[in-house]
């Protein structure tokens, strides 16, 4: 037999449930376009009666104490979180390379504005200068230009490829200062963050709350970072004293497939967490000299610290090699990377073409250029009339190739009316001149036009991988469709990669976003559900004020 | 699969902004036809482009120095053809033909400074310049390639008969060598040079001219010079050096008419040089049709690789624009319903 006050406490737990169930549904309602928001559930469980299997319980009809709310749970699957941080940096690399490779084709290409008579056309600068250059050259045979107007236009041309290898270089610096300052800042304050959430979650859920909203913020900082480094996150079980379990995050770098490296690099651990830091040398990783024209940038992960964070542990050992994914990993290819010139004769070339397989190829086709010219330019005595030179260590003008880049080759200064020799015709006698033979000038304009130059890794034209073998108007023209090209692939590349990411944002969001059908229902069951049980707690009422106010009062009329 | 309101949201945003940037895209090539804006949009097209800009431009350097050469050797042959009319004039009833043994001395005078003034004209002509150079001068177009020093010719500073120079030492190159010079220009035969860092003579167009060839030089057989300026010299210090008042000596005549025949053979061979010059024209004129052909065909290529056909640029704008209509108002009924807009 049940007690006299045991249908009201019944019907209080389940206004209470409904209650609560109803105050979940608006939370949910609220926050459905909350960035990041999981969509909550009550955990309720019926009670069994309370003195089940005691020495004094009750039997035959016992019933059970109501309905209990244990407590609110989030929907969310963290397998589809793992692969939402794999792709996203994939997604982070790919648009990180396509945006550089789209700024450096701006260098080499334009569009002229379309006039009355005609559609505007693409102008491959480098293309066109050279056009130009072999147009004055037989303007020149023709009489119809002088030796000044072939200078001049020597000079723009030379002044063009200057002005491209400035341009990269401006782009390498840009992209050195978005990594060393802007992305590793972010990266570094989204760690420390979330090794800060860790401890209020930690200690939230020892004293038994559960803190959704607090993970929901940390889940979101994790996604933010996972563009920057492939991560790999877990959850163990700790100990929390008292019986108690509690979990721990733990964050380490990730390959590309989302797997932690072996050794792993621990990002954060609880609350403690890691410093990133960006520099760069001219030594290569292993401390070495480089022999590369440019700096090169090195990533280096400190140890874990708690949260003052002011000293950090030793070096992790972390090298440029084991970053596999992200947009630091898109940084450190642009950066480091030179595609064919990192290789070896006879090799594949595996490593990426970033900004320095550009500027080094734009120095390749500089000292071909200067070659042709200067080794066609001698007079009928054998002398070498140098056209283009650069400059060596001393600041002094040099026409030995190696001295020779795209950033510094210029007209010789030695260059006046006269120094072009136009043919090896002698004349007559002394006072016979040889005007009208132009048949240097010939020779030089079939070689620009048709002689076949080796574009090699190698300033000797055979010992390192060759780019292009044919003509020099093929090599000045090929740097935008190379680049072009390069930027198309990786243009699919990250058009994919979008929409792998949105696919699996989608998967997500299915799972753990707010569906307003969903929660209009709820309102509709959790309502009559309280509508119920209030009814329920009346008739109880009612029964008691029977039972006390009216039973065993006969006769009293 | 669940579909929530915040995937229907958010699918839904990114589809309008895909269909409007697609729609975005085919208004720009509607602007300008273009197929790519910058080569990563297609980089074969701008491959195939950069190639044909190239290729138009070359067209355009040919057709330039065709042009020019025409206009020079159009005035070299008008030149030609003055020397041959004053080389006829030498040789017509009046002066040349008149010459038999009845000519008096009087006479004589007259004839011998007729053939003097047509001997200066010539020089005079063989010295005319079109577009401040010489044309007859071979590789040397800025000094006159012949000069008068007394009764002598020299051309390029080497006397026309004896081959040498003023000072009788021999020159660099022999009158023979000149005659062979060559000034090359590139009409788009494609340049090759030989090993020895020659021009090969097919693959480009030889503009030089040199008057010796066309005047002549050197001795014939029987001694006589084969320059028309030189033996219209001889002939008339013949005339003028003859001892007889009233006619001239067998003798006399059989040396005048010897020089007169190989005058005449002389005059054949300018005729010869005139007709070379002609063929010179003629095969400028066939490179000039050539070099236009290929110029329509080069612009055909480049509409073809570099812009799209109007009807398929507006046709693609109008489908787009279409696709963007219709994910905008069907946007509008979607995304407005959902069970809360029925519960009371």
């Amino acid at each position: 037999m049940s007690s006299t006050f045991d249908g009201l406490r019944i019907a209080r737990s389940g206004v209470q449930a409904s209650r609560d169930n109803l105050n979940i549904t608006g939370q949910n309602i609220t926050n459905s376009e909350t960035e990041g928001y999981t969509r909550q559930r009550v955990d309720q469980s019926s009670l069994s009666p309370s003195e089940y299997g005691g020495f004094w319980a009750s039997t035959g009809a016992t019933c059970g104490d109501g309905v209990r709310a244990k407590g609110v749970t989030q929907l969310r699957d963290t397998f589809l979180d793992g692969e939402y941080r794999t792709q996203n940096a994939k997604d982070g690399e790919s648009s990180d390379i396509l945006n550089a490779l789209y700024d450096m084709e701006n260098i080499f290409t334009s569009t002229t504005t379309a006039d009355s008579s005609s559609n505007s056309s693409a102008i491959n600068v480098l293309n066109n200068e050279f056009g130009k250059l072999v147009s004055i050259l037989e303007s020149y045979t023709n009489k119809n230009a002088s030796e000044s107007n072939v200078r001049e236009e020597t000079k723009l041309l030379a002044s063009d490829l200057n002005s491209a290898a400035t341009a990269l270089n401006t782009i390498r610096e840009h992209q050195y200062s978005n990594f060393s300052e802007n992305s590793v800042d972010n990266v570094n304050g989204f760690m420390k963050n979330i090794a800060a959430l860790n401890q209020r979650i930690k200690a939230a859920e020892v004293a038994g709350s559960p803190v959704l909203e607090l993970k929901d913020q940390r889940n979101l900082m994790l996604d933010k970072l996972s563009k920057y480094v492939g991560i790999h996150v877990e959850y163990t079980r700790q100990d929390a004293g008292a019986g108690q379990k509690v979990d721990n995050l733990s964050v380490s770098l990730a390959d590309k497939d989302g797997n932690s490296l072996k050794p792993p690099f621990t990002l954060i651990d609880g609350n403690q967490f890691a410093n990133f830091t960006v520099t760069r040398d001219g030594n290569n990783e292993s401390g070495a000299a480089s022999t590369k024209p440019f700096d090169i940038t090195h990533v280096r992960l400190s140890g874990l610290s708690s949260d003052s964070g002011k000293t950090f542990g030793a070096d992790s050992g972390l090298k440029n090699s084991d970053i596999k994914s992200g947009s630091f990993s898109g940084y450190l290819k642009l950066l480091n990377e030179s595609g064919e010139y990192d290789t070896a004769a006879g090799n594949i070339t595996t490593t990426a073409r970033g900004i320095g397989f550009y500027s080094q190829l734009l120095d390749t086709i500089s000292q071909s250029f200067a070659r042709m010219l200067n080794q066609d330019n001698i007079t009928e005595k054998g002398e070498q009339h140098g056209l283009l030179g650069g400059y060596d260590v001393n600041g002094d003008e040099s026409f030995d190739l190696k001295d020779i880049t795209a950033e510094n080759i210029h007209i010789a200064s030695t260059w006046t009316d006269g120094w072009l020799v136009k043919s090896k015709n002698p004349g007559t006698g002394k006072d016979d001149n040889t005007n009208a033979s132009y048949s240097n000038i010939i020779n030089i304009i079939s070689d620009l036009k048709d002689k076949p130059v080796t574009l090699n890794t190698n300033l000797d034209g055979k010992s390192g991988v060759t780019i292009l073998h044919d003509t020099l108007q093929k090599g000045f023209a090929g740097v935008a469709t190379m680049l072009g090209e390069d930027a198309n692939s990786m243009q699919v590349a990250d058009t994919t990669n979008s929409q792998l990411l949105n696919n699996i944002h989608n998967d997500r969001q299915s799972v753990s976003s707010v569906s307003l059908d969903d929660e209009a229902v709820s309102i509709i069951q959790f309502s009559q559900s309280l509508n119920a049980s209030s009814r329920f707690m009346t008739a109880v009422d009612e029964c008691l004020q029977t039972i006390i106010n009216n039973m065993g009062l006969t006769g009293r009329g | 699969m669940r579909i929530t309101t915040h995937m229907m949201m958010n699918n839904y945003r990114n589809d309008v902004e895909d269909a409007f940037s697609s729609m975005n895209k085919a208004l720009q090539h509607t602007i300008d036809y273009r197929k790519f804006e910058r080569p990563s949009d297609d980089p074969v097209a701008a491959s195939q482009t950069f190639d044909v800009h190239w290729m138009t431009g070359l067209n355009n350097d040919y057709t330039a120095n065709v042009t020019d050469q025409k206009a020079t050797i159009t005035t070299a042959e008008k030149v030609l053809q003055h020397v041959d009319k004053l080389l006829t004039n030498a040789d017509t009833t009046d002066t040349l033909k008149a010459v038999n043994g009845d000519i008096n001395s009087n006479n004589r005078e007259v004839l011998a400074n007729q053939l003097t003034d047509i001997r200066n004209e010539i020089v005079s002509q063989m010295n005319s310049m079109y577009s401040g150079n010489y044309l007859f001068g071979g590789s040397n177009d800025s000094d006159p390639p012949f000069q008068m020093k007394g009764d002598q010719l020299y051309y390029r500073g080497i006397n026309v008969d004896t081959g040498k120079l003023e000072d009788g030492s021999k020159p660099k190159i022999t009158l023979d060598q000149l005659t062979n010079e060559k000034t090359y220009v590139d009409i788009g035969l494609g340049i090759k040079v030989n090993k020895d860092g020659s021009i090969n003579a097919q693959s480009a167009f030889d503009s030089a001219m040199p008057g010796i060839s066309y005047i002549g030089y050197g001795v014939d057989a029987d001694g006589n010079p084969k320059n028309v300026c030189s033996l219209l010299t001889k002939i008339s210090n013949a005339l003028k050096s003859s001892s007889n008042e009233d006619t001239l000596s067998t003798s006399e005549l059989n040396n005048i008419q010897s020089y007169i025949s190989t005058f005449r053979n002389s005059h054949d061979d300018l005729r010869n040089g005139q007709s070379a010059v002609g063929q010179k024209l003629q095969f400028l004129d066939s490179t000039s049709n050539y070099l236009t052909d290929v110029n329509l065909n080069l612009a055909s290529k480049d509409n073809e690789v570099e812009f799209l056909s109007p009807y398929d640029a507006i046709e693609s704008f109008y489908s787009q624009s279409y696709c963007y209509s219709s994910s905008l108002k069907v946007g509008n009924q979607v995304l407005q319903q959902s069970l809360m807009d029925y519960l009371k």
